[in-house]
């Protein structure tokens, strides 16, 4: 995929391509940035335009080196991600690397090293690659992709010109999502859920997320501390495998978001379709409350993701949501 | 397209060749040049310190130094065949060592074996072992005898940015030098001296946003200057800078922290969107809010802040006007409301959401009231209680309060807080005194009941352990020359009190007490007596019963508990009395 097809990150491209135009390309990169915002796509852009036979600033696209770039079967890129049966990037993997890379390039002017995620090299395998990445063998380009260059060492980080790419414009990712087939409403939605993700949003897509926020909303309206069925009632059937239950407790941070954002008097929130039953919500509590809640939910999301029970952890955190809608917000509070 | 030419970064380009191009380690240069001048040089070097500082730079000027075909001389040649050899890596007598790849025990006694040929045409056999932290346990032990005594031909130089990882015996064996972090006027004056020298035309303000982000690092300093080169060409516009290296706009950090200051929770979130839409990362949006409260600490706090952040005299007088009047504490709270932000964000999957929230956080902080002066008005409230009208809550504990303030009289460090004074304590002192205060409220209706227990505080001054006994029996009469004392039948108290001996010691302290003879009388409790008669252990239970009711009741109405219950959503658990 040539640059001219990537959505968004005119700088970054631009800077590659004036880059590569004067033949000021570094030797390392770190691509910084959420997954799904288009890290990879850019770096196979830059490495087709490197390769590329027209030399031109963009890629062409037919030629033989491009396809096999976009094929990922060029002989002169090697991958370098964790083996499937292994967390890390292991030593020996970075040791083979060094060697390969000290080989003259097959068919293209020189090797390509494409590392993801960066993150996953450990102690060794990171300390290892120091040199190489200071003064690569026969002067390769290497491409660091992760999505938070400060888990990398910082003397990595010192040897690579740092790349951020930034979360994806709602209007870029709806339109990817419209070309889809999306309707245009939940389109626009997970577009604003996303993050700037287009993995999020896909991801989104898939889960009928807009049932589950309707379902998550009517269980949140009809939370009652002196009906505490009511509460148990919706742990019971919200809390479900790990990654569902994440879910839930996403959508329910956009709510809140939303919530503490109305109560502060901003209007740019991200669920507008369901502006009015939020509002509702926000009535009920102070501004400080809802910062509480919002980061009550946060904090129950790391439970979550850290194993604990699903259910006991659903019940707790609907318990303090009923509490703190169930109370009219003390005088003298601050709004 | 001029792929095929072979670009070199400038931080490679512009690696110093010479000691004396080495920027802002001048101990180092100096240290080493003495040693060769004066032919003191040692055999084995560890040049420690942060990343792009100098390290591995310094070897290699210090090899070249020693091998320059022009003989061992303060500054190298870097023209000779052994200099060029080195400076491209391919001298058969210098190995420079990738310490971290090569770090098992086997690669060093592949080392070991080498050092023992002499250098084939130079006149060291120089190693060089960077990253030599990931050497392994084995590989530094099997190194150390090589390392203290080596032949005369070998040289030995270590870099590494965590000098904290090697063994003692390795460090105990080298001449340890350590770099510095490089100052902003050192890495200002370096980059201008690259951007000369490559005809690039670039502002001094342009140069100073480029040094600081490399944060004492030349390399990052000049890597950045790359990246920004790659962006701009020949002449580099002010504005790009800030864009390419992701520098958070001044302006941005103000209204920020202005909306803060006046609690415009609105205003903090429209700066938080802005960070977004301009596409710089919360992560770096946090630090440099940090930095931006650390400058306003400063400025806040000392009366030169010049010498301490290297801003400039606008920055510094916005920074003066943004800040007076503000309380230090409020200062101190919101950055450490930001320091924990900044841990969070890097591992949140929203970023912006924590940002938000902690922005809104620090701009609803009430204003903190100092310790000191609340212990002040309670002080004022304390003295006054006597004279003035006292607020509802303090009315009804007045009556008690009484001794708690004489207590207090007697103690000043101490609070005064009823919670802080126990009872049983007092119930002591006050009965020694001879005025038992609890009496009103713990009335009894025998009428000997507060001879008797002076009795038994009379014996418990003597014989603790008959006392103690004496505790459990219930009084049944008490007259002049006669006792009767009554214990729970079948109990272990009535066996040890009819026993002989412990009878004539209770006699004894009977006629001590009373001045006459006595007759000391014990019985069985018997179903008749049942109810009627207590035993002061009973009683004194009983009236820790009570005591610990009434403060309860006290602590559930009291209106400071209440407000803290509120305040933190707690709950009352647990009364607890410290002495």
């Amino acid at each position: 995929m040539p640059f001219a097809e990537i959505l968004g990150h005119d700088h970054v491209i631009d800077m590659l391509r004036r880059s590569l135009l004067a033949g000021r390309l570094a030797h390392a990169y770190i691509f910084e940035g959420p997954a799904g915002t288009g890290r990879r796509k850019t770096a196979i852009a830059m490495i087709q335009t490197l390769f590329c036979r027209e030399k031109r600033s963009d890629a062409c696209g037919i030629c033989s080196a491009c396809r096999k770039v976009a094929a990922g079967n060029h002989a002169d890129i090697h991958l370098l991600a964790p083996l499937p049966d292994k967390k890390d990037i292991v030593i020996d993997q970075i040791r083979e690397l060094q060697y390969l890379l000290s080989l003259r390039p097959y068919e293209a002017e020189r090797k390509v090293c494409l590392v993801e995620p960066a993150d996953r090299m450990n102690t060794s395998s990171a300390n290892s690659f120091l040199k190489t990445l200071e003064e690569p063998p026969g002067n390769a380009l290497i491409v660091l992709l992760t999505e938070n260059a400060d888990s990398l060492l910082p003397t990595i980080r010192s040897r690579c010109q740092l790349v951020r790419f930034a979360p994806l414009a709602s209007e870029h990712i709806a339109s990817i999502l419209l070309k889809t087939g999306v309707d245009e409403v939940v389109a626009s939605v997970n577009a604003e859920m996303s993050g700037g993700s287009m993995t999020r949003a896909m991801l989104l897509e898939n889960d009928g997320v807009m049932e589950q926020r309707e379902l998550l909303l009517g269980y949140m309206e009809k939370f009652d501390l002196n009906r505490i069925k009511t509460i148990f009632d919706a742990s019971e059937k919200l809390s479900g495998t790990r990654e569902d239950s994440l879910a839930i407790l996403d959508t329910l941070l956009s709510f809140m978001r939303d919530v503490v954002l109305m109560l502060a008097g901003d209007e740019g929130i991200t669920n507008s379709n369901l502006r009015g039953r939020l509002a509702g919500f926000s009535r009920k509590i102070t501004l400080d409350r809802g910062v509480e809640l919002a980061e009550e939910i946060a904090r129950t999301r790391a439970f979550v993701l850290n194993n604990a029970n699903v259910k006991l952890a659903f019940d707790a955190l609907f318990i303090k949501i009923a509490g703190a809608f169930a109370s009219p917000p003390p005088l003298g509070g601050h709004t | 397209m001029s792929n095929s030419a072979h670009y070199e970064v400038l931080a490679r380009k512009y690696r110093p060749k010479k000691f004396s191009e080495l920027a802002g380690q001048e101990h180092v240069s100096r240290t080493l040049q003495n040693a060769i001048s004066t032919g003191r040089v040692a055999h084995a070097f560890l040049l420690s310190g942060a990343r792009g500082v100098g390290k591995t730079s310094t070897a290699r000027i210090l090899a070249r130094a020693l091998n320059c075909i022009e003989g061992v001389s303060l500054e190298p040649c870097n023209a000779c065949v052994n200099c060029l050899e080195i400076t491209n890596g391919n001298s058969i007598d210098v190995f420079e060592i990738d310490g971290a790849s090569n770090n098992g025990v086997e690669q060093v006694r592949d080392l070991r074996e080498n050092v023992r040929y002499l250098p084939s045409r130079s006149r060291y056999k120089i190693f060089i072992i960077d990253e030599v932290h990931m050497l392994s346990n084995q590989a530094f032990n099997a190194l150390l005898k090589t390392l203290e005594e080596p032949p005369e031909h070998v040289k030995f130089i270590f870099a590494t940015t965590e000098p904290h990882k090697l063994p003692i015996t390795i460090l105990s064996r080298c001449q340890r030098l350590d770099f510095k972090r490089i100052t902003l006027q050192k890495i200002m004056e370096r980059l201008r001296t690259i951007a000369d020298t490559e005809n690039i035309r670039i502002t001094d303000a342009s140069i100073a946003l480029v040094a600081r982000k490399g944060d004492g690092s030349m390399r990052d300093s000049i890597t950045a200057l790359d990246q920004v080169l790659a962006f701009c060409g020949e002449s580099v516009a002010e504005e790009d800078v800030a864009i390419i290296i992701g520098a958070v706009d001044r302006r941005l950090l103000h209204d920020a922290c202005g909306s803060i200051f006046s609690s415009d929770t609105q205003g903090a979130l429209q700066a938080v969107k802005r960070v977004d839409d301009a596409g710089y990362s919360m992560r770096q949006f946090c630090r440099e809010m940090i930095e931006y409260f650390r400058s306003l600490l400063i400025v806040r706090s000392v009366p030169h802040p010049e010498e301490l952040l290297e801003l400039t005299d606008g920055e510094l007088s916005e920074l003066r006007h943004q800040v007076e009047a503000l309380p230090i504490s409020d200062l101190q709270r919101r950055l450490t409301l930001l320091v924990k932000a900044e841990n969070e964000i890097s591992h949140s999957s929203y970023p912006r959401l924590v940002m938000e929230l902690t922005l809104l956080k620090c701009a609803m902080l009430e204003p903190v009231i100092p310790v000191q002066e609340l212990l002040e008005k309670i002080r004022v409230i304390e003295t006054d209680s006597v004279r003035s009208p006292s607020p509802p809550w303090e009315a009804r504990v007045t009556g008690k309060a009484a001794h708690h303030t004489d207590a207090a009289r007697k103690e000043p460090s101490r609070p005064i807080c009823p919670i802080s004074s126990n009872p049983r304590q007092q119930d002591r002192k006050s009965n020694a005194d001879g005025y038992p205060d609890n009496e009103a409220i713990f009335s009894d209706d025998l009428s000997s009941d507060k001879n008797w227990k002076n009795f038994v505080d009379f014996v418990s001054s003597g014989n603790p352990a008959i006392a103690s006994l004496l505790e459990h029996g219930s009084l049944v009469r008490m007259g002049r020359g006669d006792i009767e004392i009554a214990f729970p039948a079948g109990s272990y108290f009535l066996t040890s009190a009819r026993d002989p001996e412990s009878l004539s010691l209770i006699r004894d302290f009977a006629v001590r007490f009373s001045g006459c003879e006595t007759k000391i009388t014990i019985v069985a409790i018997n179903e008749e007596m049942k109810g009627k008669v207590h035993s002061l252990a009973e009683k004194k239970k009983r009236d820790e019963e009570v005591m610990t009711d009434a403060f309860r009741k006290e602590m559930e109405s009291h209106p400071l508990v209440n407000e803290a219950l509120r305040l933190f959503g707690g709950e009352l658990v647990e009364i607890r009395l410290f002495s």
